[in-house]
């Protein structure tokens, strides 16, 4: 479906016609006095709703992280042993919130994170719960998170995507489906890329210098505007007018954002982002240093919605040295990012997300087991910045950490919360598709989580 | 059987339990069976069990699995797994089960006391006496499917409607029937058809509709200098004839059948797709050999050494690939045999009938009169066929191995077979020789390996690898050390003459070997399940409740879709011993389906035209679009079907109409009255392809040749071979085909989409292929001595790139940017510019 004004009337008459209408008002106001009305879907717009956060940044953890031995504390009780976290847990902060000894790090920052022990999902086979934890179906490919975030709330900064999507194995978790594509996720390092390599494709090259390549530009952008003075009343031809002005920007503007090398030392260090070939924990590829920290510059350039990705916590063997592995990986560079932006006053408003698609059952101390299966039944997310109580935990599983029982949240839950964050309306953001308005939230709905907003 | 009857059958069976049940609770009901029910069941109900299963719940939508437990009824009727309990019978009873913890786990908040389940074990013992029968029964809680007369009349499914070509006013306007539809429509809304195309842009969007390339300066300048007044005809019927145009049109099909060459491994089901269209395969068979070619005898028109020893053509076996190209993913057996027959059942819907049937997989489809009984029933005949093989890898999960088809005629397989049986005595032969002189014969052996075990060392990557090859060849050594020391001190001979013998036995079989036909494998789909599963067995297939491959329902006769094919329809069990997909081909291949032509022709349009008549192409149900013209929809159809459902014929009609001729302006008028051109008052402009950008791109600045373009390998000359060919692989992402809206693996794309993003602009300034390509077509520019003065350069570069000359103005333009700049960065702006990107 191309991103025609027709679409746009039609998301107008059926459902989540406000956001719409306003990027249409958003365009009027910009064009030049003889162009078409032409949706300029990017504008960043304000929400209906009263807003507590304006970014998000999703730390996501494929495979399934072992929430009992991470967040999610469960000493033994009675006489016999029973699964439950086989790592210490300490309680950290003013909050004394219980967080386990492999993450020192993030320990510190505990005050600031709202943690989630009642997660529960649908199924456990990765793939679809991946696709759920994503895009709120399990079966079929559906606009992801970033790309409805997009969709409702357009981008800060015009010279850089939306929506950006680090280290994806994966298209679905940045697809925009039947949405229009500007709000597809631009992967960073796709297919397992070099991370400290990976680049948003094509923004560079050095055949021409920039000042040339701008005239060059001056050039195509004559030769389409006399192709579009025959040719009137053509919406695309003047789209793509103004994506090649857009592009060009990018060329000029996303290289510096990318380049690391102007970062001191000691951020790098803080960050752990790996030296040439060096491995940290047992995840080299993913770099997970240099994706916080892309990230954390992203969302001061203004971008609206970054996902990273780090895994695999799926650990069927070796439960403790690989997930040990995994927490060396990300404690630091997590921590640092959490603090960089307390510093420098972008976590009152960018939300923080950090969980994969399901847990893991714990392990029986002592019982000489030490692999992990997957858990859908209760597993742990949590959240900071963005408008949520810090050194707050919601919900809890039973006492093996078998099953969420109280302060139950679904992945659609979690969906309408974040929505509801940025000021959007969890169950009113719709898109006019196949003949009905579809949500992220899905056919069920999203239950706003209200308890964890500050 | 008909919903209605179902329904009624159901009630009689619930309504003989509930009568029958009675009578042993009333037996009890004044004893103490309902005190103990009073006392040790109703409180635990109320307490665990109402929250989600009992009307009150149903109210607030919460009820679950349709499971009431406030009512005698609701109890013993059960939910969608069927009768919770069995009276007197608690380890038949699925409430037992459940509180267990064994079937179900009930209540999820944590398993009830051992205590309390046993309470339930003895209730349902004594017959599970429940005194709540004064309560009203439960409203009904699903409303049971049913077709209504507006199900019936909705226009897809009415047989296709002969009409009249309208009257129409401009008579001298129409150049084929099918003008006159859409001239009637415009001259009703008081409008007029836009003028038509000039010759170069007709020329340019001609032949890229059908071969998805550009016309060469030749072909223009032959077309431009033909005034016959069949000129033009002439272009679309060399067009027609053209290899290019099945590569171009066999891709528009792969688009609908998730293509991907990591599933057709040998690129065979791809090269038959190709064949097809050029040969204009009638499309009924081309349907029929996709579904089950493996089972259609082949016809008169393959030649004999084009016959399998089954009596199938090997294209029809070829062609069945379409069915492997389901979408599923290595998950336990059960779940991915049924994720299978769902891609099966969403592509055969979607692609070939118009309709989501894959919709009522879990539960009644919501808009379309299409009952998940019906599913079931058409699944029956899928899973009696597979197209995995069955093997299975870690935790009993269904592996990705392909049932392959070595394409063997009958002769060749026959031969094969012989030169088997052949290979086979010899191996006898050489192991009765080997037992007569067994040390001398592994002695023999073992000097054999070492070679080959150092080759396969050196060769070797892994550090795994590389071990366990060593310790093969120690081991080997210390054989060989204590054979010799065995043949010292017993003094065996080491030569003798059988071991000549085997040797030459061994040369006999590699020459053997050698006479065997070797020839390429097709994926292709077989009778009989997937082997080792539930469904293995060729037969009906049980309802899988909510789509739950654990839960299964009522077993339903395999037959199709009652909306369509009537509720008179004999069960496929009862008209042939096989899977039933023969019929299945058989019964959408067939002029009488009201969808499979109107699909079809709806299709071509589109990619003629721009948009479809019906702009959902995969969805001719209630939630897809109304036809535009559906009178036109049906004199196309027909036409399609008379002809013997030829694709050349329909392209050629189209083509040659006056609506394909219009040229692509909107008028202020148009723009305002119908901003979305549904009366076709004028052409649809559009961009390329990913496909023809691409193949656009690879061909400038290059010498064409005729033959090159359609092999699959690129060696045999420089020219690339088109981007069809290339990889596309369901693990992979291809980064520059996704910025350009390109093909996808694994769904079905009914309309590519058009999407102008930053990032196809950051690709035509930056991207290798560009530079290159602009770089490489200046400096064919500069070189050709056919070209002497730089008015013919751009001449020739105008008309390689848009189809047309240059003006004076645009001359002008470019000599000013190339005396200052350079031709490469003038090149390359032509590439990024609108109008190469844009067909008028």
């Amino acid at each position: 479906m191309a991103y025609s004004r027709r679409d746009m009337l039609q998301a107008t008459s059926c459902g989540f016609g406000y956001l719409a209408l306003q990027a249409l008002m958003g365009e009027r106001a910009s064009a030049a006095p003889n162009s078409l009305l032409l949706p300029n879907g990017l504008a960043a717009r304000q929400p209906p709703l009263p807003a507590r956060a304006k970014r998000v940044i999703f730390l996501c953890m494929s495979g399934g992280p072992a929430q009992l031995d991470t967040f999610d504390y469960k000493p033994q009780t009675g006489d016999k042993k029973h699964p439950g976290s086989v790592f210490p847990f300490q309680q950290r902060g003013q909050s004394g919130l219980w967080i386990s000894d492999l993450l020192p790090e993030t320990a510190r920052q505990a005050d600031q994170l709202c943690v989630i022990n009642g997660m529960h999902a649908d199924t456990g086979i990765h793939a679809q719960s991946f696709l759920q934890l994503h895009t709120g179906d399990r079966l079929r490919q559906r606009p992801s998170l970033g790309s409805w975030i997009s969709y409702g709330l357009g981008t800060e900064n015009q010279n850089l995507p939306g929506f950006i999507s680090l280290n994806t194995s994966k298209s679905s978790v940045y697809s925009s489906a039947f949405l229009p594509s500007i709000y597809t996720g631009t992967p960073i390092g796709v297919n397992g890329e070099n991370m400290s390599t990976a680049t948003i494709n094509n923004v560079t090259s050095d055949h021409l210098p920039l000042p040339a390549k701008r005239r060059q530009l001056d050039l195509v952008q004559s030769l389409n505007r006399q192709h579009q003075a025959d040719r009137p009343h053509d919406e695309k031809l003047e789209g793509v007018i103004q994506s090649m002005e857009l592009g060009f920007q990018m060329q000029a503007e996303a290289p510096g954002w990318l380049d690391l090398s102007r970062e001191t030392q000691a951020t790098l260090d803080r960050y752990r982002v790996s030296k040439q070939g060096e491995s940290i924990g047992v995840c080299k590829e993913s770099d997970f240093g240099r994706q916080c920290l892309l990230a954390r510059r992203f969302i001061e350039a203004g971008v609206r919605f970054v996902e990273l990705n780090h895994g695999s916590w799926d650990q069927h063997k070796n439960h403790r040295r690989d997930l040990q592995a995994n927490c060396a990986a990300t404690d630091a560079p997590i921590a640092a990012l959490l603090e960089d932006l307390k510093q420098r006053g972008l976590l009152e408003d960018t939300l923080v997300i950090w969980g994969g698609e399901f847990g893991r059952p714990g392990l029986t101390p002592d019982d000489g087991k030490d692999e992990t299966d997957h858990n859908f039944r209760g597993f742990s997310f949590w959240l900071a910045g963005g408008g949520v109580k810090g050194g707050y935990v919601h919900g809890k599983t039973n006492e093996t950490g078998a099953q969420a029982v109280e302060g139950k949240v679904h992945f659609r839950d979690l969906h309408a919360t974040v929505l509801h964050l940025l000021g959007l309306p969890a169950n009113e953001l719709t898109y006019w598709y196949a003949g009905r308005d579809h949500r992220l939230t899905g056919p069920e709905g999203g239950k706003v989580v209200h308890e964890l907003f500050a | 059987m008909s919903m209605g009857r179902r329904t009624i059958r159901l009630l009689l069976v619930v309504m003989s339990i509930i009568t029958c049940v009675s009578a042993q609770v009333s037996a009890q009901s004044t004893g103490e069976g309902v005190e103990f029910f009073e006392k040790s069941i109703r409180p635990v109900l109320v307490q665990h069990c109402f929250e989600c299963h009992s009307q009150a719940a149903a109210e607030k939508g919460k009820l679950q699995a349709g499971l009431l437990l406030d009512s005698k009824q609701g109890v013993l009727e059960g939910g969608e797994s069927g009768p919770s309990i069995v009276a007197g019978k608690p380890d038949k009873s699925l409430l037992i089960g459940a509180l267990k913890y064994e079937t179900y786990e009930m209540p999820p908040k944590g398993r009830l006391p051992a205590s309390v389940i046993a309470d339930f074990e003895k209730w349902v013992k004594m017959g599970a006496p429940d005194p709540r029968e004064a309560m009203s029964a439960p409203a009904p809680r699903r409303t049971a499917f049913q077709i209504t007369a507006e199900d019936r009349a909705h226009w897809a499914f009415q047989p296709l409607h002969k009409s009249p070509p309208p009257k129409v006013h401009d008579d001298a306007w129409v150049r084929d029937d099918l003008d006159r539809y859409v001239l009637a429509k415009l001259e009703q809304a008081g409008r007029r058809p836009s003028g038509e195309a000039d010759r170069a842009a007709l020329m340019r969007r001609t032949t890229f509709a059908l071969t998805g390339l550009a016309p060469t300066p030749e072909e223009i300048a032959a077309f431009m200098a033909d005034d016959r007044s069949d000129g033009f005809e002439r272009v679309v019927d060399r067009l027609l004839k053209s290899p290019e145009f099945g590569v171009h049109w066999g891709r528009h099909w792969l688009d609908g059948v998730r293509y991907a060459d990591n599933i057709d491994k040998s690129g065979e089901y791809r090269r038959w797709v190709v064949r097809a269209f050029n040969d204009d395969l009638p499309y009924d068979k081309f349907l029929k050999l996709q579904i089950a070619g493996d089972l259609i005898p082949a016809d008169e028109t393959a030649p004999a050494d084009r016959v399998h020893e089954s009596g199938a053509s090997l294209d029809g076996i070829t062609a069945t690939g379409m069915m492997s190209l389901a979408v599923w993913e290595q998950v336990g057996r059960e779940l991915a045999v049924a994720e299978i027959v769902d891609s099966q059942i969403d592509l055969v819907g979607r692609q070939l009938l118009g309709l989501t049937l894959a919709c009522a997989r879990c539960h009644d489809h919501k808009f379309d009169p299409i009952s998940t009984k019906d599913y079931y029933s058409l699944a029956g005949v899928l899973f009696s066929s597979h197209i995995a093989t069955g093997k299975l890898i870690a935790d009993d999960r269904l592996g990705t191995d392909l049932v392959e088809v070595p394409l063997l005629n009958a002769e060749q397989a026959a031969a094969n077979r012989k030169l088997d049986e052949q290979i086979a005595e010899a191996e006898e032969k050489i192991a009765s020789l080997a037992k007569k002189i067994p040390h001398a014969a592994k002695l023999a052996d073992l000097t054999k390996t070492f070679p080959d075990l150092e080759a396969q060392l050196a060769k070797a990557t892994t550090s795994a690898n590389k071990k366990k090859l060593n310790e093969q060849i120690a081991k080997a050594k210390a054989e060989q050390e204590k054979l010799t020391a065995d043949q010292k001190s017993s003094g065996w001979e080491v030569n003798p003459p059988e071991l000549q013998e085997i040797a030459t036995i061994r040369a006999e079989i590699a020459d053997l070997q050698k006479q065997e036909f070797k020839v390429a494998s097709a994926v292709s789909i077989r009778e009989g399940g997937v082997p080792g599963s539930n469904r293995a067995k060729i037969g009906d297939a049980p309802i899988y409740l909510r789509g739950e491959y654990t839960r299964e329902g009522e077993i339903v006769p395999r037959r199709f879709p009652t909306i369509l094919a009537g509720e008179m329809q004999i069960p496929l069990g009862e008209r042939t011993k096989q899977s039933g997909r023969r019929e299945l081909a058989e019964w959408i291949a067939s002029a009488e389906n009201p969808l499979t032509a109107r699909v079809m022709v709806n299709r071509v349009w589109q990619q003629l035209i721009g948009r479809g008549l019906v702009r959902s192409p995969d969805n001719f149900g209630r939630l897809g679009e109304r036809p535009t013209h559906p009178e036109l929809l049906d004199h196309l159809a027909q036409r399609f079907i008379a002809s013997g459902w030829s694709v050349k014929q329909l392209v050629h009609e189209i083509v040659l109409s006056a609506t394909f001729r219009q040229a692509s302006f909107v008028s202020a008028e148009e723009a305002r009255l119908d901003p979305d051109n549904a009366a076709i008052g004028h052409m649809n402009r559009r961009r390329l392809t990913y496909e023809e950008l691409r193949d656009s791109l690879l061909r400038l600045g290059r010498t064409t040749s005729e033959d090159a373009s359609t092999t699959t390998s690129a060696a045999a000359t420089d020219m690339p071979r088109r981007t069809m060919y290339e990889a596309l692989d369901r693990r992979k992402t291809d980064v520059t085909a996704a910025i350009f809206d390109g093909p996808d693996s694994k769904a079905i794309v009914p309309v590519r989409v058009e999407t102008t993003t930053a990032p196809q602009a950051l690709f035509l300034m930056n991207n290798a292929l560009v530079v290159d390509t602009a770089k490489r077509l200046a400096a064919q520019l500069q070189k050709d001595p056919q070209l002497t003065t730089d008015s013919q350069r751009l001449d020739r570069l105008w008309l390689l790139t848009l189809g047309r000359p240059p003006e004076t103005e645009e001359m002008e333009t470019a000599f000013g940017f190339i005396s200052k700049h350079s031709w490469d960065g003038f090149v390359q702006a032509l590439l990024g510019s609108n109008e190469f990107a844009y067909l008028d």
